[in-house]
């Protein structure tokens, strides 16, 4: 009730807040390999900031939030699979642990292959990166962009999987320019 | 549109690998095939177990899947960050200070490659890096949220704090007068300081939020940054986070929500909010969700609920009951265990905490759909040692008045059990009764006389020190100007009378009225913004964005604050109900249509009772712009019968003794007859 008291716990709203702004990107990363879905994967995520704010105070400060968060969203991931059990499931508990075990053990790896995307993007030109604002900021389906631009939806999945392609193959180049550098 | 193949320019070549193994074209393509859901069953156990077995086919697939989930978690394609032309601009770009990624020419020809840069936070921007820019974004989001999440009852109380940092021209809002910060609210997040934190929080929020791209995320902000407050309670824990940036379509909308605690939901639990996929987690009360395809889906607390699609749902646990029309026929509730397909009916289904279905048809028939155990390579995690019992249930349909329940694991199939439809009716709110002999008329205008009937309101404006408060009886209402307030000539004493009913229709005229009904007042403008200084305030605030409605106390009146969200535009019509009755004080808002959203607060606190018991309707006034606001068809009404407001906040029959055994309890509903016109006494 007291006014100390309040600014401490918005501090601590803050401090989250903060940290869940530098992981978030990883985190989404992480629930989606495992639920490669991209419903499934956001809906995921945001159980996993529900669950890490609640269990914030389990947080010991100074140690790090993202192994922590990890662990968290595996735990959601699971109960995610349990509960939609009777559906159809992509992977084996076997492989999703491997997956996990890859993602957590792969450092900054994520950042920078985050980075070289950024750059990358900026290299295609206005068609193709209309076709990826469409697919992925608009969301729309493959469906509506087949009729949006007059072509097949086989067209648009070759399109789309073109522009992936290269889009992967300049990452590398970069990564690797960079790492030599 | 003349080929689709890839620019050369736009990629340059393929080359220089550097010791990482090339991703096979093969491979890639089942990645590509899995991320845009057309992998068929074969591939992805081909793929299942070499993601197990292979390191490299491990290391290939996060890394190709990232691709993705960085470009669905979005923050690279905002702006304008993909320019064809970039590559003719590679020497202008190269000599940007801020440029530190190498252009693709550079890292696939050049030796003087500089090393790839990790984003920093608070680096300067550039023409492509939203990177630097990211790690603010979530932070002012949550920001947005702790701000509403704080259960924040006003935003005049913002306001002033606002005012009191930035000088003395900003009129406070009435509503919440000093006593509002002396008042021990419910809330012990609300505190001055926390108050002002957030006002200058807001701003920045604001800021972020209207730089948003898209209209339809525009709107997030409404849903998102929705409080946890509903029916007077807060929630502590759920109150962050909630949808963050990526949104997804809404395809529903919380109904209604009365007496609801939620935990740990991650879709906004305010009536009015639109909802997309989701958990509600209520901890207690009961919700009302509307699917866009018609169904109705009634929820019991505690009751843990994940919306899927508009037709489509899952109960984890907890009791429901779906109402569903003609045209919503298939809509599914799923459970672990089982999906229950609606054929046109009411149904009620509930799941035990061990994990068994209960299916209880109370109209027409729904068809309980065979458990599928697609996959069942981790078979015994998923029901036990019996993994394959359930795979082989037949389909059967199930009519009215039957029951059904599944175990988990589901062993022996569905089981007969006994019929109790009253336990899953009860949920949903009680159809209009007939409230003949509870409610009696005190008081009852529809303002049609083009005069103001002087023998049962008096026009106060003395002590309203800003605006031009007026009070008009024109065109079969009331026209409310500014801080006026109108005023009962006789006192209604709720303790007297066994209990008050305030019912009428309120029109929101001008950009930020403000909706004010008092009881328990004395009438008197005064203070530095002409409010009451007595009695209770029943309020709705409208404000950009979410709009506030709740009760507070005002004086001497002491009384816990209840709060809740309301999304209320320019000439919005909404019907309001007021009950000041033994047991706590009530204000539902709904829109005369009846088909928009609707509030409902609540508090079992009893007021004290006071010396002077008039009833008092006033707006606010805004420094210089006129506020004008309507009112119309106002009924003041005494109990006649004994009448109490039960925990869940809804008017009951008191029981004949004074005793307070809640077996004796009837909820009833209390609209029934507010349409109606009233003349003049």
């Amino acid at each position: 009730m007291d006014a100390l008291e309040s600014e401490s716990r918005l501090a601590r709203r803050e401090e989250f807040a903060a940290l869940l702004a530098r992981v978030d990107r990883a985190l989404f990363a992480f629930v989606f390999a495992m639920a490669p879905d991209r419903n499934d994967a956001e809906e995921l995520l945001q159980e996993t900031r529900v669950v890490l704010w609640e269990k914030f105070d389990d947080f010991a400060p100074g140690t790090n939030f993202l192994a922590w968060a990890y662990s968290v969203a595996r735990l959601e991931v699971l109960k995610y699979r349990e509960r939609r059990a009777r559906h159809r499931r992509l992977f084996s508990n076997a492989a999703i642990e491997a997956i996990s075990g890859e993602i957590r053990t792969a450092g900054d790896s994520g950042e920078r292959r985050h980075a070289a995307l950024q750059h990358c993007l900026g290299k295609l030109n206005a068609r193709h990166g209309q076709l990826v604002r469409d697919r992925y900021l608009s969301g729309m389906t493959v469906e509506q962009l087949a009729v949006r631009i007059g072509r097949s939806c086989d067209a648009v999945y070759q399109s789309l999987s073109r522009i992936r392609r290269e889009l992967f193959k300049c990452i590398e180049r970069t990564l690797a320019a960079g790492g030599r550098g | 549109m003349n080929d689709d193949k890839m620019n050369e320019r736009e990629l340059s070549d393929d080359r220089s690998e550097h010791g990482a193994v090339p991703l096979p074209e093969e491979l890639r393509a089942i990645f590509e095939a899995l991320v845009e859901g057309r992998i068929t069953a074969q591939q992805s156990d081909w793929l299942d177990a070499r993601l197990i077995d292979d390191a490299q086919v491990r290391k290939h697939y996060v890394e190709y899947v990232q691709l993705h989930s960085d470009l669905i978690h979005g923050d690279l394609l905002h702006g304008d960050l993909m320019r064809g032309d970039l590559l003719h601009d590679d020497a202008a770009r190269a000599s940007t200070a801020d440029s530190q990624i190498p252009s693709a020419s550079q890292a696939s020809g050049a030796s003087n490659v500089a090393p790839l840069p990790l984003p920093q936070p608070g680096a300067g921007p550039s023409l492509w890096s939203s990177v630097s820019k990211f790690p603010l974004a979530i932070p002012l989001a949550l920001i947005c949220l702790v701000v509403f999440g704080l259960g924040l009852f006003l935003g005049g109380e913002l306001r002033r704090e606002v005012a009191g940092k930035t000088g003395p021209s900003i009129v406070g809002d009435n509503l919440t007068n000093d006593n509002l910060t002396n008042h021990k609210v419910a809330n012990d997040a609300v505190t001055n300081a926390e108050l002002a934190q957030a006002a200058g929080a807001t701003g920045l929020a604001e800021g972020k939020v209207a730089m948003m791209p898209e209209p339809d995320r525009a709107q997030g902000p409404n849903a998102a940054a929705s409080a946890d407050v509903t029916a007077g309670r807060v929630s502590v824990a759920g109150d962050l986070p909630r949808e963050l940036l990526s949104k997804p379509a809404p395809f529903a909308t919380l109904v209604a929500a009365n007496g609801c605690e939620w935990t740990g939901s991650t879709l906004p639990t305010l009536a009015g909010s639109r909802l997309s996929r989701g958990s509600l987690r209520l901890k207690q009360g009961r919700a009302q969700v509307g699917f866009d395809n018609g169904a109705q889906v009634f929820l019991e607390g505690p009751a843990v609920f994940y919306l899927h699609a508009s037709d489509r749902a899952h109960l984890e646990s907890g009791r429901l009951m779906a109402h569903v029309p003609q045209q919503a026929i298939g809509f599914t509730i799923e459970t672990q265990t089982a999906d229950i397909v609606d054929l046109g009916t009411e149904f009620g289904v509930e799941v035990s905490p061990a994990g068994a279905t209960e299916v209880q048809v109370l109209e027409g028939e729904v068809e309980l759909g065979a458990p599928r155990i697609e996959d069942l390579r981790d078979g015994p995690t998923v029901f036990g040692a019996a993994p394959r019992q359930g795979a082989d249930l037949p389909r059967q349909k199930l009519l009215v008045g039957q029951a059904r329940r599944l175990d988990s694991p589901p062993l022996a199939g569905w089981q007969e059990v006994a019929f109790r439809p009253d336990e899953f009716r009860r949920i949903r709110p009680q159809p209009a009764r007939d409230l003949e002999g509870v409610w009696w008329p005190v008081l009852a205008d529809d303002f049609d006389d083009n005069e103001l009937n002087l023998k049962s309101w008096k026009v106060v404006t003395e002590g309203i020190p800003y605006g031009v408060p007026n009070i008009f009886e024109i065109e079969g209402s009331l026209t409310l100007v500014d801080r006026a307030h109108l005023v009962s000539v006789n006192e209604f004493d709720p303790g007297r009378l066994r209990g008050l009913r305030i019912t009428g229709r309120w029109t929101f005229r001008t950009e930020g009225d403000v909706f004010e009904v008092l009881t328990r007042s004395d009438g008197r403008p005064g203070g530095q913004y002409g409010d009451t200084l007595n009695g209770i305030t029943f309020a709705a605030v409208m404000e950009r964005g979410t709009s506030r409605v709740g009760i507070l106390g005002r004086g001497d009146c002491k009384v816990d604050l209840a709060v809740t969200d309301l999304q209320i535009h320019v000439n919005d019509v909404f019907e309001f109900e007021i009950l000041d009755v033994p047991g706590g004080l009530s204000l539902k808002l709904w829109e005369a249509s009846g088909t928009g959203p609707r509030a409902h607060v609540f508090t079992n606190k009893a007021p004290p009772r006071m010396e002077r018991n008039h009833v008092v309707f006033h707006n606010r006034n805004a420094h210089r712009v006129p506020q004008f606001a309507l009112l119309d068809n106002v009924a003041i009404e005494q109990a006649i019968r004994p009448v109490m407001l039960g925990k869940d906040g809804e008017l009951a029959i008191a029981p004949a003794s004074s005793g307070s055994s809640k077996s004796a309890t009837t909820t009833v509903n209390q609209k029934s007859d507010t349409q109606e016109s009233r003349k003049s006494p």
